[in-house]
């Protein structure tokens, strides 16, 4: 019986060593596993202080080169962007991917007759025109009755911070930015127009 | 309850800065060059902090800054979300840098990843702030280049093992692998004291 739970401590130890060093940047369940084991083992505990004194010095760096220059050397060379699809090669199917790609993160759209859109267009991304980012405890079906009310359509998302891009009609971005924010399930609705 | 407070802050001022970042990316998409010279300057001074741990030589450091930042500029349709824009920059910078040591016949790799530790670089007695830091980067230094990117990522740029995988193309296990031998490592080379003297 004591032989099993000194093998449960010994495992728990060894993936505690593992995860220690990213101390800070683990999920919530990892980072509770790690302080409560280092509650109780002298070694992890010992091996957390120092990991934090080490993570506060920045070590000494290289003089950085001039921001601004570099800024200026690049971007004349910003010309290059390609700005036009032309049909053929391999854009249009990399762009098709992608339109499929946001298709399916579509599922939770609120127009089920959503219009297909023909290659070549511009991609999902700039027609999105606002950005949400929900309440962590917001169920889907209470993030579907939102943007349906506020006649708001998923064009991407969610990102790994759970930000959603939605379109809604150009001339109603900032009445809907300004209804969205009011609502208590939602942490930050943001404009991705540009402004005039 | 302090620090669920302060950690439910910080998640949304992430969140907050995760989002303004989206925003300047779709506006940099449609040609917007005041917010592509803004998401560069957020950039430019982490990555130049990044890529000194790769490289002395400045400028290198700002070819591979402006080759990455540049790619950003072209590909900015192509961000699909999955990952955080921070993720998806560092990545482009990992890869520039890696193919811009080789072409300028920077060493990339000093030792192997699992060279054992050696002596350590001081003798234990109180430091300097600065000659801590300086130490603290000569044991950088020592490592290999895959346990010194791990490193760096995790410690001073507060990513988690996921995010360097991903920056990395390599298994979450290879980053938790090469983050242990490097803080073993770490370890032996500037011993357990890392007091600055008052």
């Amino acid at each position: 019986m004591s032989a099993k739970v000194v093998e449960l401590d010994v495992g728990v130890h060894q993936r505690v060593q593992r995860l220690l060093a990213f101390d800070g940047a683990l999920t919530e369940q990892e980072q509770q596993l790690v302080e409560h084991h280092a509650e109780s083992c002298g070694v992890c505990a010992e091996e957390l202080l120092w990991q934090r004194k080490l993570k506060a010095v920045q070590p000494a760096a290289g003089a950085a080169p001039d921001m601004e220059a570099a800024l200026a050397r690049l971007l004349p060379r910003l010309e290059e962007r390609p700005r036009v699809v032309r049909r053929g090669g391999w854009m249009p199917w990399a762009l098709a991917a992608q339109f499929v790609l946001l298709l399916a993160l579509g599922a939770f759209s609120l127009q089920q007759h959503q219009e297909y859109r023909l290659l070549g267009e511009k991609p999902a991304l700039a027609e999105a025109n606002l950005i949400v980012i929900f309440r962590p405890e917001t169920s889907d079906r209470h993030l579907q009755a939102i943007l349906q009310y506020h006649d708001a359509r998923v064009v991407g998302g969610p990102t790994e911070t759970h930000a959603w891009l939605v379109h809604v009609a150009p001339d109603k971005v900032e009445q809907v930015r300004r209804a969205l924010r009011a609502e208590p399930a939602v942490q930050l609705a943001e404009s991705l127009q540009v402004a005039r | 309850m302090l620090e669920s407070w302060k950690s439910a802050t910080a998640a949304v001022r992430a969140g907050r800065a995760e989002a303004n970042e989206v925003k300047l990316l779709a506006q940099a998409e449609r040609g917007d060059r005041a917010a592509f010279a803004q998401l560069y300057r957020a950039y430019f001074p982490r990555l130049a902090r990044f890529l000194d741990r790769m490289s002395r030589d400045g400028a290198l450091i700002e070819e591979v800054i402006n080759d990455t930042m540049l790619v950003v500029w072209q590909k900015a349709a192509t961000f699909n979300h999955t990952s955080k824009v921070s993720t998806w920059i560092f990545a482009i910078a990992y890869r520039k840098a890696l193919k811009a040591l080789a072409a300028h016949d920077e060493p990339v790799d000093a030792e192997p990843d699992d060279e054992p530790g050696d002596a350590r670089l001081e003798p234990e007695r109180a430091l300097s702030r600065q000659q801590l830091q300086a130490q603290v980067a000569q044991a950088l230094d020592a490592l290999p280049l895959a346990q010194r990117t791990v490193v760096n990522l995790a410690y001073y740029h507060d990513m988690g093992y996921e995010e360097i995988a991903s920056i990395m193309e390599c298994p979450v296990n290879t980053v938790k692998t090469r983050m242990f031998n490097a803080r073993l490592r770490l370890r032996a080379l500037l011993g357990g004291d890392l007091e600055v003297e008052r």
